[in-house]
Order: C-alpha cells, then structure tokens, then sequence
C-alpha cells in the first residue's frame, strides 16, 4: 500500500496498546478502564466537546482550559494520555483509543462482548448460563451481554460476538425452511 | 390441472425430511466503505483469498485484498443499496460457475445465470472459475490441425488444437469476424466452442448470436457475454469462467475452442478494480500483476495427454490495437503468452483484402505440425512468395520495363493475394482449399484475369464437386494429395472450359 496521511483509525492502536502497557505495569488496568468509560460517557454527553477541541477557529488556551476540566479528577496516566493526544492534534481519535484500550483489558481478562437478541426479555438464570455458554465457545473466561429484544425474530437467540453471528432464532429457521421448499 | 392433498402433503413430508434443523454460524464483518463496485470490510479475519462473500441485501462479492484490519470485496451485482455499517457474511466457498453439457446452445453471463430468455440451465455441476493450468507432464504437444476455414489462415499462420493463437489489429479489421467464421467452421467437426464477450456491446452480441444461430453454430456454441453496463468485475471474471466452462468439457477428453474478444477490455476492467482497490499503478497504469492475469488465463488452454482423455483447448484471444501499434503494454505482453499471432491491417482491410491478414508479422509457432500432408505441399512456399511480391511490388511501382521472370512473379503474386481474399462467413473446407492453392502454385490460374479469381475459382469447386469428388474425398480422408496426373488433368479439363465472365462482357459490349 502506498504510504499516504494516517489516519486517526491508524494511530488509535499504537495509543491504544501503549496505554495498556504502562497501566499493566502499573498494575492499574482496572482503574484506567473505569475512568476511560468515565470519559467515553461524557463524550457521549456532550457530542460537542470533540467538534471544539478539534476546531481550527477555537485557540488552543481556550481548549486547554476545557481540556483541564475534562482532565480533573483523573488519574495521571489518562489524563497525560488525554494531554498527549491533545498536544500531537490527535484528540480527535480519543474514542477510537478508548475502543482499542477496552478491546485489549477485555481480551486479557477473558471478558467476551457479545450481543444477544431474544423475542422476550431473558431472566437472570437464563443469562447467567447463556453467558457461561458464550464464554465457553468464544474460549473467554466470562461474558458481558448486551441484551436486544425483537420481537421480529419470534424465538430462539441470536448471538453476536467475535465477528460471528450464531442464528438459532425461529424466524432463520423458518426462513431456511422455506427456502428449502421453494428450492425443489 | 390439480394435485391431490395427500401427494401434495407426501412432497412436503419428503422435502421436510431433507431439512436439517442446524444453528447457523457466520463469519461476518462491517463494511466501511462501498462505492465505485468496491467494499472495503472490517472483521472477516479468516477470509480466505478469492472467497465469495455475501452482503446484506444478497449481493455477491470476492474478497481481493486481504490486508491487516481489512478486506477489500470487488461486489459482483447491486450495490447501490449497500450501506456502511452493513453486514457481510463468509460463504466458504470460491467462485464457481454451472458447467456440462446444458451449457450448449445458451448465452450466460459472467456468473453462468442465462440471459437469453429461454428459462433456467439443466446444470448441477459447477467448477471453480480459477484453477490451476494442466502441468508439463498432463499435456502433449500440438499435433491435430483446427480448420479455421480462412484460406489465408489455414495455409499461412495454421492452427492446431490446443494452441494458443492471438488475434490482433486495429479497430475495424475483422478481428471479430475471424472468430466467428472460425465458430462456423466447427460444424461436425467434433468441437465445442465458447465465444466469451467482453465488454462488447449489447447489440453486437445479439447480432453475433443471431448469425451463429442462423448457419447452426449455436448448437455446439456457448456465448458468455460481460457487457459494457455491467460492474467491472463481471468483466474481469469473464474469461476465467468461460476457461472453466471449457475445462470440464476439456477433461472429459472432448475438444473445445474458447474465443476471448478481447483481453484489452478485460484488461482495462482489471486496471480499474486494482487502481479502486488502491493497488499500486505501472506501466499504463496497469497493476503490477497483469502480465499473470492473462498468462494464467491463457495457460489453461492445452492439448491434454492421451492419459488424460486426449481433450484440448484452443484459445483464440482478441486484442485490439491502438493505431497499430503493438508494442504498447498489453499486446507486447499478450504476443509473448501466445504461440503465435494473427496480425490485421487496417491498410489492407480499406484495400479490400479481406480477412485484413498482414502475412509479414503473422506467424504461428505451433501450428505447422498440425497442418495436413496436402496443406503443407501447396502452401510451403507461399509466405516466401507473397513476401518476396510485396517487396516487389514496391519496387517496380516506378519502373515500366521488366523482365519476364519479375513479370511472372508479379502476375502470381497478385493472384496470390485475390485468392487469399474470402467473402464473410463462407469458410472452405480444407480440400477446396487444397485445391484452388493448388491450381494456384502450380500455374493454373497465370492466364485468368485477376477479376476473374474469384469466379474461377467457385467454378473450380463446381466442377470437382460433379466431375473429379473422389479425388476431395482422398485429400479429405487421407490428408494427402491424390495422384497428380490426376489432378493436374482435371484442372487441365476446367481451366480449358473456364470462360472469363470479364472477358465476355467485354466482348458482348465491343459487339454492341
């Protein structure tokens, strides 16, 4: 591939695993994930925040005052970290780190991200032992389940997770089965 | 027309018994970007190379680059209504196409699906689009002749079954047209032939399929069309699945010829795909590995060993030329994959020679094994004469006074040349072109007028056909020449009784 400008997509890993590291070492990867969900929630708040900080008509003591706010009850790694992205113009891939970071302390924790879709909502037990079944077959040691419920997919669970779709809900089956009719 | 419920309710039963209740597990990933008949998807980390892969809204595509956290997809179908963000699902399974013997008679696109009305193929085979070339020991050399039916061909640049021979010219020249007479030529000839078009114009390609239905071809012809409004890939797939269609009737030791008009197009539809995939550009703006393109294509054209069934490919590849000129990227690189070239000029075609064939830089590199005995004797020394007459004919352009030795030779090489000539789709069989380059290299025709090669010569045919068809039927079945005094006094019998058509128009208009 030619070399060409990178991207925010680009640089996010190499942020994302330094981060890592250091917070290893420091023995606080728990730590800087809480505060990591602590600043993807308020980015998600205020979906201006990135639009000004990025902003070419906004001066830079300007965003460092906001950033110092942002930057406030934060332990030093993140906020060096926030800091750092900042002072090289790449505050703008802060959310792609943090996704990078997450999928790293989860993937060394054993924790499986999986998306379940049911027709009713599931009770405790069911997911409790759905989540020990994902685990096991994504090879994790425990799952976090986002629940979705659809009433479309009339039965059976759908399970998202790894870049796979597990179907089992009735209406692929029934869908296959009808395929299968029409096909003769 | 009614059907019973129980028969009806038995069907279901069976077809139910058949279904198998499995959870289905996918592969998928996020497509990132679309546009332009390309996808680039995250996810899919076990996509192999050449995978098919499906969109959400049922579209097909090929995975082409695998590169660290993505996939670039070339999309084979819709894709207007693919989104970013869209799912994409492995299939497992590498492009394939219908193959066998329903194939006959249709015309199919890219994908095998028929596009010429006449309801779905009874196929329930299929073969990978790519696969791998016949190796040295799985192949044996050249040795059956494939009667093109063009005079000019047969005797100057001859082709055998399992060669590779390139058609080249300029737009306009008849490139096409020697494909498809060569088509008409198959006739109980025991082969099978695919004519893939690519990117050729929707009417053209009726016309053609018209013209070969007209004289019969379409019963042993498949035409693969890859039309100009279809996504590029179409167009670059389109050989490699005419090539698969041709190897299942290859293998099974049958005999195919496989025509490719043309590779520049297809070319450039690959050119376009690598320059979206963001491939980097070389010469011309092709990619880096478009010489293999072809040279893979073109290799799986072969004359199979008897071990093997004694099948055979014959490929004829088109290019089109640009003003003439072929050492421009693609045709140097064409010439060199080929075993040999049929080269057209525009000049010649203007001039009314017809096919345009420039005997100069026409050459074939195999063929000449193939040729039979009768075919090899009337035609040796033809290229030398029609070489050494066009270097005259230059020459004495000026002059007025010649020898009678350059005279002769210059009588003969105009004859050369007319009887080289031949109205569209009327191919010859071999015998009759024996014989009329017979009456030509042995002095038969010196004394008729130019104008009247052409007369004299259907009036040759006539003849044998009534007075002398055993003596065709010997060049046809042994493949030599038959006794000479023979032949030589039946063309003595014609050309005496031969009366110049010109000549008595003459006459006719001096007594008026």
């Amino acid at each position: 591939m030619i070399p060409m400008a990178l991207t925010n997509r680009d640089v996010a890993p190499r942020y994302g695993r330094s981060t890592f590291e250091v917070a290893q070492s420091q023995q606080g990867e728990q730590q800087t994930f809480d505060e990591l969900a602590q600043v993807q929630s308020v980015l998600a708040d205020n979906p201006q925040l990135l639009q000004v900080l990025e902003a070419a008509n906004v001066s830079p003591e300007d965003k460092q005052k906001l950033l110092d706010n942002v930057k406030q009850a934060l332990s030093p790694l993140v906020s060096n970290l926030i800091q750092m992205l900042f002072d090289y113009g790449r505050i703008g891939a802060l959310p792609l780190v943090i996704t990078d970071y997450n999928a790293r302390f989860k993937a060394a924790q054993g924790i499986i991200d999986a998306t379940v879709t049911t027709a009713v909502t599931l009770s405790d037990a069911q997911v409790e032992s759905l989540g020990q079944a994902i685990a096991t077959r994504f090879g994790g040691k425990t799952a976090q389940l986002q629940q979705i419920v659809d009433p479309t997919v009339l039965g059976g669970v759908k399970i998202m997770s790894q870049n796979q779709i597990i179907d089992g809900t009735v209406s692929t089956k029934l869908k296959k089965l009808s395929a299968a009719l029409l096909a003769e | 027309m009614s059907m019973k419920t129980e028969e009806l309710s038995a069907l279901i039963k069976q077809q139910l018994a058949n279904y198998q209740d499995d959870l289905s597990v996918d592969e998928v990933g996020t497509v990132t970007y679309v546009g332009d008949g390309i996808a680039r998807a995250q996810g899919l980390e076990n996509a192999m190379a050449n995978e098919l892969l499906q969109f959400s809204n049922g579209s097909y595509g090929m995975a082409q680059n695998l590169e660290t956290d993505d996939v670039g997809i070339i999309i084979l179908g819709e894709f207007d209504n693919i989104r970013e963000g869209d799912q994409v699902k492995r299939t497992g399974r590498i492009m394939e196409v219908p193959v066998g013997d329903g194939m006959i008679g249709r015309v199919v696109n890219a994908l095998g699906q028929p596009v010429d009305g006449m309801g779905p193929i009874a196929s329930d085979k299929t073969r990978p689009i790519e696969s791998p070339a016949p190796g040295v020991m799985q192949r044996q050399s050249v040795f059956e002749p494939l009667q093109t039916g063009l005079k000019a061909i047969d005797s100057l640049v001859p082709i055998g079954r399992g060669q590779r021979e390139l058609i080249i010219g300029d737009r306009k020249t008849g490139k096409t047209s020697i494909a498809i007479d060569t088509i008409l030529n198959q006739k109980g000839q025991n082969m099978i032939c695919i004519y893939v078009a690519i990117g050729q114009k929707e009417s053209t390609v009726r016309t053609q399929v018209e013209t070969l239905r007209k004289y019969g071809a379409m019963d042993y012809t498949i035409v693969l069309t890859a039309g100009p409004s279809e996504p590029a890939p179409m167009l670059y797939i389109a050989p490699y699945a005419g090539s698969a269609m041709g190897e299942e009737f290859m293998y099974n030791g049958k005999h195919v010829l496989i025509i490719f008009d043309d590779l520049s197009k297809q070319a450039t539809s690959y050119r376009e795909i690598s320059l979206l995939l963001r491939r980097p550009p070389g010469r011309e703006a092709y990619p880096g590995d478009i010489f293999y393109t072809h040279s893979r294509l073109l290799e799986r054209s072969a004359k199979l060993s008897d071990a093997l069934g004694g099948g055979s490919m014959t490929a004829l590849p088109v290019i089109e030329t640009q003003a003439g000129d072929l050492s421009a990227y693609i045709p140097t690189n064409v010439i060199s994959i080929t075993d040999g070239q049929i080269f057209l000029q525009s000049d010649l075609f203007y001039a009314g020679t017809r096919p345009a064939i420039d005997a100069g830089s026409s050459v074939s590199r195999v063929g000449g094994d193939a040729q039979i005995k009768a075919m090899k004797k009337v035609a040796g020394t033809l290229r030398l004469d029609l070489a050494s007459f066009r270097e005259l004919e230059a020459f004495t352009q000026f002059g007025s006074d010649l020898d009678a030795a350059t005279q002769a030779k210059l009588n003969r090489g105009r004859r050369t040349v007319e009887v080289l000539k031949q109205p569209l789709h009327q191919p010859l069989p071999v015998e009759k072109q024996v014989l009329i380059l017979y009456a030509l290299t042995h002095g038969f025709l010196d004394p008729v007028p130019v104008d009247d090669i052409a007369s004299f010569e259907s009036g040759l045919f006539d003849y044998f056909d009534s007075n002398a068809a055993d003596l065709e039927k010997t060049i046809a079945t042994t493949g030599d020449l038959p006794d000479t005094d023979k032949l030589d006094a039946a063309m003595k019998a014609f050309a005496a009784g031969f009366q110049a058509p010109s000549a008595t128009s003459n006459t006719t208009a001096a007594t008026n």
